[in-house]
């Protein structure tokens, strides 16, 4: 069975050859960044037409977008791409090793990541405090009041519970 | 995620015991060796919605059918393709081919490539390899 590691060890036989190497660096970006546009319209339920409009651009060119052969982004697109998802961007020098592993480790939050709501919704903030906070009762009331908060603007979208809110609702409770 | 899906490489066992697609990445499709191990990676972790994208169905070239066969695409001045059959979860690839202007060149006819795809399925321990990348 080839492993992870058998294919990072295959890919980095083959990035001996200078030639395999540079094309190595635009197909990365190329092949990569088609994937990732398609996958983080498919997470957000994005059609190529409302993508298209969000981004004042014509569909024809979203669609060459998504085709792992277009090649020809430009930073400009890539930040009002990442912009109109509401997801970060790096743009990074990096060793050829991360870019081996980039191309083959992919977890689905790798290809298309949650949006800054999204990430908000899935109470990453609330469970850092919780890991980081000394049990006390107080200290507790906070963490489940943020827990809280998050779900209840997870589940009922153009909403968004107050911290007081849902304190008053967990005292009257 | 794991993977969805798996692509394998005919291995000629009948014939020098080379692996075709390997060999063919190396000598005349050596410039597209980089898109497809880049594409190739992403492919085993879609849906095979997204495949439909990426994946193209296979037409006649030259009066041959190709059918129920796909291929995947560098295009450019000189277009190359990898040609697969799936079953399943399984990515037979089988052949390769080039195609510049009017001229295309398949290293196999189609009819062989059947017979390739049914060598791989009935004795995976002699015809096929989980696709190498080097």
């Amino acid at each position: 069975m080839n492993t992870t590691n058998n294919k990072r060890k295959q890919i980095w036989e083959s990035l001996h050859d200078i030639e395999f190497r540079k094309q190595f660096i635009d197909e990365h970006i190329s092949v990569g960044i088609a994937f990732q546009i398609r996958a983080l319209r498919d997470r957000q339920k994005l059609t190529q037409a409302k993508l298209a409009e969000l981004l004042k651009v014509k569909q024809p060119l979203l669609s060459a977008w998504e085709n792992p052969n277009y090649g020809k982004y430009t930073l400009k697109t890539l930040k009002e791409l990442a912009k109109a998802f509401d997801v970060g961007l790096l743009v990074r020098f990096v060793p050829f090793s991360t870019l081996v592993d980039w191309a083959i480790n992919l977890p689905g939050d790798v290809i298309a990541p949650p949006s800054f709501n999204e990430e908000e919704d899935n109470h990453h903030v609330a469970l850092a405090t919780l890991a980081s906070v000394k049990p006390s009762p107080e200290n507790m009331k906070l963490v489940v009041t943020d827990t809280l908060v998050g779900f209840v603007n997870s589940k009922v979208p153009g909403t968004f519970a107050s911290e007081a809110l849902i304190t008053e609702e967990l005292i009257n409770a | 995620m794991g993977n969805e899906f798996t692509f394998y490489d005919y291995i000629d066992a009948d014939g020098d015991g080379a692996n075709v697609i390997k060999d063919w990445l190396n000598g005349d499709g050596k410039d597209a060796k980089a898109h497809f191990t880049n594409i190739m990676p992403q492919l085993e972790v879609s849906a095979p919605a997204v495949w439909r994208n990426y994946a193209k169905p296979m037409k006649t070239i030259k009066g041959q059918k190709w059918h129920g066969f796909q291929e995947l695409r560098k295009l450019g001045k000189v277009n190359y393709r990898l040609i697969f059959k799936m079953e399943g979860h399984n990515v037979f690839l089988v052949a390769c081919a080039i195609h510049k202007g009017q001229n295309y060149t398949t290293n196999v006819s189609p009819q062989t490539a059947l017979k390739r795809v049914a060598q791989m399925i009935d004795n995976p321990a002699k015809y096929r390899r989980e696709h190498e990348y080097n």
